[in-house]
């Protein structure tokens, strides 16, 4: 796949390897940036991404190696050196003082001086607006950074970036922060710099991001660079199997398959432009998978089903009766549990212990008895252990408080809510965010237990092995509707991920008009 | 080396936990030697008498900042209270109507709050303290600034009376913590009520009804401060406007003590008591050694300042063992 022509390459790295008190982080990777490129930088945490960049950027010296800029090799000891051979890098707090003026902000520590020695404002302005090649901004240079939203922050650092004629730029997980549109926006900002023969280099572990917008990829593992490869969907199935080491089937935990009963259904449900006349069923023991970008319409459709949010219009059918869910109250009391996006905002009452938090939603069963609404200790201690048990939650007791738990454990002791509350249908977001790889697979395994014991699961993942690995069935969405729904036998990852950035380029090119 | 530091630790981590009970310990000890007029039977039982009234208060304002509200109008219902049990007095309706009309007062005021913060979605700071200024002003307009005095005899028992030589303010105070008291701990809403002060959202989350538990929650408050306010109408056998105010800091000052005690940085009842006490008998002492009103004020503040520090700063630390 790749070219061959090593004329354009303007960064290379050779044998890279370092070293942190004996634990190596780096072992022996070769990089190389060619000019006008999106390169994707892929890895797990802790996989060794963020070190390779310091160590370009010069906050880490590498203990083997060499760095080769235009072919020649050079000594990169500080930021500053890094930044003179046209190397720039943008981290996700951005590094921006809120209360100066954008064009302040491009120019900071540099400031252009007037023959008195005096910083003049109207001066650094006009400047600022004729930077070449810069990233067209639609704001008042003079207006204090901090007022304006993420997105004109971050065009604001690609231009300080551009002022100093930097030739790369580094982004380390830019879309993190930002909305939909704000990523489509980014998403342009980074064409622009490409056709303008900037090479971007770009740490994603969204997928469909990284296809959607990078030339090449390497991926990093275990301290080891793994391959380099050029992104597009025909080869994914190469870059999925860089990316796990192994073949996806053998990842995933075997699936028992699902029983006949449907017990959930709806109709045409809808809320304004988020969730648009979405009908499925989910039978007892089946895992749905939504896939789709990010913004399409899979959290808004998982706040619907479980009544976080009100729908404009449509129907839920819970085992075949029609039910108006109009609160989480009215959900959970018809067997819909949610295990949200984010444990410690959402998902857990962190300064409560893990009994307490296991029974929540259920404190009804806590009663003494049918006249007498006090908590029952005993019944309470009872129903957390089993629940503990079940979910195998690594704890030293039941008062252990949340917050002092992994995340792995966390992510648990939520499920074991939903369990506790006799859920039938499970509804996960983003279920292994921030979870270390062994405790993924152990959720994994925990999913698939639950469906063969006949739970409903809606899985949503940005991660779109996980999706796939998963599910049975597969729903894409697509600006708020359904564009597909997949049996798992009658396609593959790479069929998916060509129909979610199908949407996706749709969707950059009518911004761009 | 590293014992030691661990022994240090835990030194402190008990300081923080169990420091404000020991300081309440030491100062009735130092009192008690010191002070002969301090230790006579007379002073301790007007000392339990006196906890009555800031105790309601503070008790009351213990179940809004459990969930992460406050209410600075206690002090303004407590008058309020007074001023209409008075009225009713005065006007011959009788103790109980007038008791009733004092108590249903509250729980008005309290809903009007509730129904503000809780459902309306103001911030529970600006809106408790316009309605404090609200009431403060209705009641200048009822009374137009005269102290209303001449209630009849029999209401002076609640404020003034005891059982068994045990003043009867201290009695009801005490059944209507110990009601709060297990309300929290052991009936579900209780729970509830933890659990939106832990985190409204993942409360919300496992279908629990934010707005209703916190409209419960200034109902409860709104009911502790019309209690002090007819037992402080009651043990003056008058009401004013301006009865009630200066228990406002007070009580923060004990819920603050309570929130670091025991159970650090979480607000609970029992704590707040221990709060109360700390607040009545450090003042009992001060009186007693003729310290000038204006030093006792400044006392006041700087325990309450100390008690927010120390609920933070070491439930922070405890947190993060």
């Amino acid at each position: 796949m790749e070219s061959g022509s090593s004329s354009n390459i303007i960064l290379e790295t050779r044998g890279i390897v370092k070293d942190f008190s004996g634990q190596r982080a780096l072992d022996g990777v070769d990089f190389d940036v060619r000019a006008g490129e999106i390169h994707a930088l892929i890895g797990e945490n802790g996989a060794g991404k963020s070190t390779l960049i310091k160590i370009i950027a010069g906050l880490f010296r590498p203990n083997e190696g060499e760095i080769l800029v235009d072919g020649q090799v050079r000594a990169i000891c500080s930021p500053r050196d890094s930044q003179e051979l046209g190397l720039a890098f943008i981290h996700q707090d951005l590094n921006v003082v809120p209360h100066l003026s954008v064009a302040e902000n491009i120019y900071l520590g540099r400031y252009p001086r007037s023959a008195f020695g005096l910083v003049k404002l109207s001066k650094m302005v006009e400047m600022a607006r004729s930077i070449p090649e810069a990233v067209p901004m639609h704001t008042d240079f003079r207006r204090p950074v901090g007022e304006l939203p993420l997105i004109e922050q971050w065009k604001t650092v690609i231009n300080r970036a551009l002022a100093v004629k930097s030739r790369i730029i580094f982004m380390d997980e830019p879309t993190t922060s930002l909305t939909h549109s704000e990523v489509e926006e980014l998403f342009n900002s980074i064409s622009h710099l490409k056709e303008k023969g900037k090479a971007i280099v770009y740490v994603s572990h969204r997928m469909e991001e990284v296809f959607k917008l990078a030339d090449r990829a390497t991926v990093i593992k275990d301290a080891k660079k793994v391959g380099t490869a050029s992104v597009n969907v025909l080869n994914s199935g190469q870059l999925y199997r860089m990316m796990l080491g192994r073949e996806l089937e053998d990842v995933f935990p075997l699936k028992a398959p699902p029983r006949e009963k449907v017990c959930l259904e709806v109709k045409n449900l809808s809320r304004g432009t988020a969730v648009r006349n979405v009908s499925f069923q989910l039978r007892e023991g089946e895992i749905l998978g939504l896939a789709g970008l990010v913004g399409s319409g899979r959290t808004e459709l998982a706040r619907l089903l479980f009544g976080a949010d009100r729908k404009d219009g449509g129907d839920i059918f819970i085992n075949g009766d029609k039910r108006d869910i109009r609160f989480p109250t009215e959900a959970i009391r018809h067997g819909i549990g949610l295990v949200p996006e984010q444990r410690h905002t959402q998902g857990l009452v962190l300064p409560m212990d893990v009994k307490q938090n296991i029974t929540l939603p259920s404190l009804k069963k806590l009663w003494k008895s049918v006249r007498l609404p006090l908590l029952s200790r005993r019944k309470e201690n009872t129903l957390a252990q089993k629940f503990v048990i079940t979910t195998a939650v690594k704890t030293y007791g039941l008062n252990q408080s949340a917050s002092s738990l992994s995340g792995g454990n966390q992510q648990r002791v939520v499920l074991s809510k939903w369990l506790c509350a006799e859920s039938a249908v499970l509804i996960l977001d983003e279920p292994t965010k921030g979870i270390d790889v062994g405790a993924k697979f152990a959720v994994y395994r925990l999913i698939t237990d639950l469906a063969r014991e006949g739970k409903a699961i809606i899985v949503i993942s940005s991660d779109l092995i996980e999706v796939v690995g998963l599910s049975h069935r597969i729903l894409v969405l697509d600006q708020g509707r359904i564009k597909a729904d997949l049996r798992r036998e009658e396609t593959d990852l790479q069929s998916i991920l060509a129909m979610c950035l199908e949407k996706g380029s749709k969707c950059l090119g009518t911004s761009i008009n | 080396m590293e014992g030691k530091e661990s022994t240090n630790v835990r030194a402190l981590v008990f300081a923080g936990k169990y420091g404000t009970l020991l300081c309440l310990f030491a100062m009735i000890v130092v009192f008690s030697i010191l002070l002969p007029a301090f230790r006579s039977s007379n002073n301790l039982l007007n000392l339990l008498g006196q906890t009555a009234i800031l105790s309601l208060m503070a008790a009351g304002m213990t179940c809004t900042l459990k969930m992460g509200d406050f209410d600075l109008s206690i002090g303004a219902i407590a008058a309020l209270t007074g001023i209409v049990t008075a009225k009713i007095l005065l006007a011959n309706g009788g103790i109980s109507l007038a008791i009733a009309c004092g108590l249903g007062t509250g729980l008005v005021v309290g809903l009007i709050n509730g129904i503000f913060v809780a459902y309306v979605g103001l911030n529970a700071f600006v809106c408790t303290l316009a309605t404090m200024s609200i009431i403060f002003g209705l009641c200048l307009t009822v009374t137009k600034g005269i102290m209303l005095f001449g209630l009849p005899q029999g209401f002076e028992f609640f404020g003034r009376g005891d059982v068994f030589g045990i003043p009867f303010r201290f009695i009801s105070m005490a059944c209507l913590l110990f009601v709060l008291w297990f309300f929290h701990k052991y009936t579900p809403t209780g729970r509830r009520m933890e659990a939106i002060g832990g985190n409204p959202v993942a409360a919300q989350l496992s279908g629990i009804k934010v707005e209703y538990n916190r409209l419960l929650g200034y109902l409860l408050s709104g009911i502790c401060a019309a209690a002090a306010g007819v037992l402080l109408a009651s043990s003056t056998m008058s009401a004013t406007s301006t009865q009630g105010a200066a228990y406002l800091l007070d009580a923060f000052g004990a819920s603050f003590i309570g929130a670091s005690t025991v159970r650090v940085g979480q607000f609970h009842i029992p704590g707040t008591f221990v709060g109360v006490l700390i607040v009545v008998v450090a003042i009992n002492g001060l009186v007693i050694l003729m310290v000038p009103g204006y030093l006792t004020d400044m006392i006041k503040g700087i325990i309450l300042l100390l008690a927010i520090i120390l609920s933070g700063a070491v439930g922070k630390f405890v947190k993060s063992r």
